[in-house]
């Protein structure tokens, strides 16, 4: 009967791990895709502004700097573990080779720092036309990521 | 003898500025003529598919991945070994509109003449002249790499033949201003290129239908994006303003950019294009509907 006891009591700790493990992979994922989201919504704020859609060119520059904040603060190790590839789950669009390519993925996210960090200045001089430019130099080396990082689009 | 003196200077002022005046209207029809083949032939793709090292533009040996195999852009540069050196205009503007070499031999359809067909002799003839203006590049490129029996270039006249019977082409008269939308969308930009939908043997039925590919011609592993005006499944939620910044800069209205392809179709072609075409090809894609 211990036995029995002792058999159970591992296969349901067991099926309860795997369960918190895939919650904390199905989390993990939902909390990066909204940094990304976040990252794309500052930079729609800020196009908005540059299409003319709106007039509240005072947020162009709050907005630059949030996203150079967002993408410069990102721990690659926490935000990507190596449990959220899509070898662990179905939702996640990140490809494997952000982590058997992981020298190369931190290039990447860097390249969009840097460029974030010319949109703040761009922002910071307030000229529309450079803004529009660095914009979307930023917005190329988020494609490039995305392009070798993110799982096409069916 | 003082007035005469001063006299005969304001006639010698006059004189030089009338002649400054000719020289500069000269040099700037040169320059728009210049201008305008150097921006169509970014926007064509000519610069984007027959340029693989960016210091030898236009030399080709930029290859492109297929379902049929492996294209490789020939040197179109004004080398006369290994370019278009040797080609006259007719040659060029044969090649442009029908996808026939001087040699008579037909081209492979992954250089969209089907498109060009409807472009300008004018607009074509700035392109010539402007890669004319470039120094030859040397480059050999090597030939495709096809599988069979995609390999046997003589079946491209029976594709011809087949396309004609299959398609709807239509002529687009690019001399009046309205068109002008059409005409760089459906002529020069060649979007219906990857945007149309193909059939067997990779013709397009309708150049007008802009609803996208399941299945890219290219491996790209991804689906072309329907760019029509439907508001479900196309742009058509998109504003005259997004389709512009989009073709200005890739930034979608999401804050997404564009997908691999397309961005450097937009680095390439169509940023360099004038506000007031990207007016017009918004105005003929969103069919003014917002």
């Amino acid at each position: 009967m211990i036995r029995v006891i002792f058999i159970l009591t591992l296969l349901l700790s067991s099926f309860f791990t795997q369960i918190s493990y895939a919650e904390n992979t199905e989390d993990i994922i939902k909390y990066r895709k909204n940094i990304m989201k976040a990252i794309g919504n500052h930079i729609s704020i800020i196009a908005a502004n540059l299409k003319g859609k709106v007039s509240i060119s005072e947020d162009i520059l709050p907005h630059s700097q949030s996203i150079l904040l967002t993408l410069s603060s990102i721990n690659i190790t926490k935000t990507f573990p190596e449990n959220s590839g899509p070898n662990h789950s179905s939702t996640t669009k990140s490809l494997e080779n952000i982590w058997s390519e992981k020298d190369l993925f931190i290039i990447a996210m860097k390249e969009s720092a840097d460029k974030a960090k010319d949109l703040v200045l761009s922002a910071e001089s307030g000229d529309k036309q450079n803004i529009a430019k660095s914009l979307g130099a930023l917005g190329k080396t988020c494609g490039s990521c995305h392009n070798k990082f993110r799982k096409k689009k069916n | 003898m003082a007035p005469v003196i001063i006299n005969l200077e304001k006639r010698k002022i006059k004189k030089i500025i009338i002649l400054l005046f000719i020289f500069i209207i000269l040099n700037k029809n040169d320059a728009f003529s210049n201008e305008n083949g150097k921006i169509l032939s970014f926007v064509a793709g000519c610069y984007g598919c027959h340029t693989n090292n960016t210091e030898q533009p236009f030399g080709g040996g930029y290859k492109i991945k297929t379902k049929f195999g492996f294209f490789i852009s020939p040197n179109i540069s004004k080398d006369s070994l290994n370019g278009i050196g040797t080609w006259n205009k007719e040659d060029f503007i044969k090649a442009v509109k029908k996808g026939i070499s001087p040699n008579n031999r037909p081209y492979y359809p992954a250089f969209p003449y089907n498109w060009y067909v409807n472009m300008s002799e004018n607009d074509i003839l700035d392109i010539y002249e402007y890669i004319y203006s470039l120094p030859a590049i040397s480059n050999k490129t090597t030939n495709h790499d096809l599988k069979f029996p995609y390999n046997i270039r003589e079946l491209l006249w029976f594709w011809k033949f087949i396309d004609k019977i299959v398609s709807n082409k239509k002529d687009i008269d690019n001399s009046k201003q309205y068109k002008r939308g059409e005409y760089l969308v459906n002529s020069v930009a060649h979007c219906g290129a990857c945007h149309s939908p193909r059939t067997f043997l990779s013709i397009i039925k309708d150049y007008n239908n802009l609803s996208g590919q399941k299945e890219s011609s290219k491996i790209l592993n991804d689906a072309i994006p329907n760019i029509s005006n439907d508001r479900n499944n196309g742009i058509g939620l998109w504003s005259n303003s997004d389709l512009i910044f989009f073709l200005q800069t890739g930034i979608k209205p999401n804050g997404d950019f564009a997908e691999e392809n397309m961005s450097l179709i937009i680095e390439n072609g169509t940023k360099y294009l004038s506000l007031n075409d990207l007016k017009e090809i918004t105005k003929y894609i969103l069919k003014n509907n917002n």
